[in-house]
């Protein structure tokens, strides 16, 4: 049975490290209800582009301080579209941040994040106005398109 | 994320179990930072990784920290049981042109 039109589900939750890991099972989940012939790769590709997107959202939005996250699940076209969303200090130059090794973060981060994402996903987009927030789009179309009972 | 450990000479043989990413990084960190804080002889570092079913670049960047940490110290680091995903992420990221994988504890210990 095809999705219905215009659902999606919304999650919303604290920017604390130890939510990663359920965004990226609940996105796994979302992913696999619905294209319940996704291939394993692919569940494990949109898991890893999840966790580094809220991470993002955590480390560089918020800069491990308070804020909220908002992760957004929906179908579109045969494809699943996850955005996630924070109301942090923004990213001043994105083309500068989707390169490889460029971070700004001072510890152990390679500034892999967003190649992960780039790599994992089929499209990706990055919206961010310094100050207010970046949300982040990414699109994963899965290979074999027989639909889930959602 | 579970995070255990045993000394063989100079060698920290680490047992990780679960999903290493931002959050469960820290533990691992600390638990390798505080067995080198103690033990003076110990330069390298094995992580046996067969339970680990997820890692992400933080992930990445937290056995990069302690690949650095052995070196700093003469030793090496090295990587057992990689499943699949957790492969992939390692050759996407260019660890293992740094880091030798084997595929077993014996092996590991034998070539460090």
């Amino acid at each position: 049975m095809m999705a219905s039109p215009g659902n999606y589900v919304k999650i919303e939750f604290p920017s604390v490290t130890e939510n990663i890991k359920f965004a990226r099972t609940a996105a796994a989940i979302y992913a696999t209800d619905h294209f319940e012939a996704i291939t394993v790769d692919e569940v494990d590709e949109i898991k890893v582009a999840v966790s580094e997107a809220v991470s993002n959202a955590i480390v560089h939005g918020y800069g491990h301080g308070n804020g909220l996250v908002r992760l957004t699940m929906s179908i579109e076209d045969g494809a699943i579209v996850i955005v996630v969303e924070d109301e942090g200090k923004g990213i001043d130059d994105v083309d500068w941040a989707k390169e490889p090794t460029n971070t700004t973060s001072p510890d152990e981060h390679m500034g892999l994040g967003l190649v992960f994402i780039n790599e994992y996903m089929n499209d990706v987009t990055i919206m961010s106005q310094p100050g207010h927030g970046t949300v982040v789009r990414m699109v994963k179309v899965p290979s074999r398109q027989r639909t889930g009972a959602a | 994320m579970s995070v255990r450990t045993k000394r063989l000479g100079q060698t920290l043989l680490v047992h990780l179990d679960g999903e290493l990413d931002l959050h469960s990084s820290e533990p691992f960190k600390q638990t390798v930072l505080q067995a080198f804080a103690s033990d003076r002889r110990l330069r390298n570092v094995v992580l046996l990784m067969n339970g680990v079913s997820f890692v992400d670049s933080s992930g990445v960047g937290a056995i990069l920290g302690r690949y650095r940490d052995a070196v700093a110290r003469g030793g090496r680091l090295a990587v057992v049981g990689l499943q699949v995903p957790v492969k992939r992420v390692f050759e996407l990221s260019g660890m293992l042109k740094i880091l030798p994988e084997y595929e077993s504890e014996g092996h590991a210990l034998a070539n460090l």
